[in-house]
């Protein structure tokens, strides 16, 4: 089986959150569907390294570790705390720092934490933009869940569940579109319309 | 005299941001405001991005919104929208910093194609900031910025525009001291 990166990455600071908790429940359905393995990135363990950078060329080595696994996902899948209604700016910040080239056609899904259901269209007017502007193409299916949606930092709420389980299976479509075929099969299929 | 502060939010040390940003504080202060230039860059980047508002640096620019009367926020455009450095900014102040006060929002970017940042990136965070008196931004192109220049802003007609949002500002500022 090829190895695909599938990457997580949580815009929050906090630790325990309910963010991570969102895109770890994510990464964990991905690799229960698919037998990938997943890759969890935190900023709260990266943000010292992340943030001595003010630009690309200023990059140390364990923050140019940390945007290489971003730029070289299969798959990412980005979560975020509502700030002031949008992405958090460390999670922006992180955005900031990547070459957009290497984004075009690259799957993400897109999931968001509030406090309450006030902010819900977060994803789809500050974090689809964002992934717009880097030619990714965002999965339809995106996860907003409040607090309530919670148990003691585990998600609690069937709803949340589905649209985990929707996201995920989009998510493998792409999957399965964006793997090369085998050379044969191509040169096949060219030789069947000549 | 009304306090405004102007903050701009490039990381980068030599920044045509930055460099609009101080073009707009010496034209506030040329128009009698008591305006002061933040550069979010020289705060401390691990106590800024903990939101650590115990530091002595970022309690200082955070009483320096709250004691404002305006606030003029200066951001590039990266990938489409405000600088991490602002919003990191931003998401350490309290929930509704900008309450009660006159708001004018700038942008400097490499191209026109992204000049609606201002409205649909940048004005609904400010918006939930508490914001009520947020006058028309501007996006300034960065070719026509100098930072090397006694004149910095090269193209007249920017000139004339920033004049016409400033003194927009300048009515709110005043409206905004009024209703205190």
């Amino acid at each position: 089986m090829t190895t695909l990166s599938i990457v997580g990455i949580s815009g929050s600071l906090s630790n325990p959150s309910r963010t991570t908790v969102l895109v770890e429940a994510i990464l964990k359905a991905i690799a229960d569907r698919s037998g990938h393995k997943t890759k969890l990135l935190r900023l709260s363990d990266s943000a010292p390294a992340l943030f001595a950078a003010t630009s690309p060329a200023d990059i140390g080595k364990d923050a140019r570790q940390f945007l290489d696994l971003i730029e070289g996902a299969d798959l990412l899948v980005v979560g975020t705390p509502v700030y002031r209604a949008s992405y958090t700016g460390a999670l922006k910040h992180v955005f900031d720092l990547v070459d957009h080239r290497r984004f075009g056609s690259k799957p993400v899904a897109l999931a968001a934490t509030g406090g309450s259901p006030l902010h819900g269209l977060v994803i789809e007017h500050q974090l689809r933009p964002l992934f717009g502007f880097l030619n990714a193409l965002t999965l339809p299916t995106s996860v907003y869940a409040v607090e309530g949606d919670f148990s003691n930092y585990a998600i609690s709420s069937t709803a949340i569940h589905e649209r985990i389980e929707r996201v995920v299976a989009e998510a493998l479509t792409q999957l399965a579109r964006s793997r090369p075929e085998p050379l044969d099969a191509r040169s096949a299929a060219t030789a069947a319309i000549a | 005299m009304p306090t405004v502060l102007v903050i701009s939010s490039s990381p980068s040390e030599k920044s045509k941001t930055a460099t609009l940003a101080q073009y707009v504080t010496d034209h506030l202060s040329s128009i009698a405001m008591d305006a002061r230039h933040l550069r979010l860059r020289n705060l401390p980047p691990a106590a800024l991005v903990r939101a650590d508002t115990s530091d002595p640096a970022i309690a200082e620019a955070a009483a320096l919104v709250k004691s404002a009367d305006g606030v003029v926020l200066v951001t590039p455009t990266y990938k489409a929208s405000y600088s991490g450095l602002l919003k990191v900014f931003l998401d350490l102040l309290p929930q509704y910093a900008l309450a009660g006060k006159a708001i004018l929002p700038l942008a400097t970017g490499g191209t026109l194609a992204h000049a609606l940042m201002l409205d649909y990136a940048l004005r609904p965070v400010l918006h939930s900031l508490g914001a009520r008196h947020c006058v028309q931004g501007h996006f300034v192109i960065e070719s026509v910025i100098d930072p090397a220049s006694r004149e910095p802003i090269t193209d007249k007609r920017y000139g004339d525009m920033l004049a016409e949002v400033i003194g927009q500002f300048d009515g709110a500022v005043n409206y905004a001291r009024k209703a205190a």
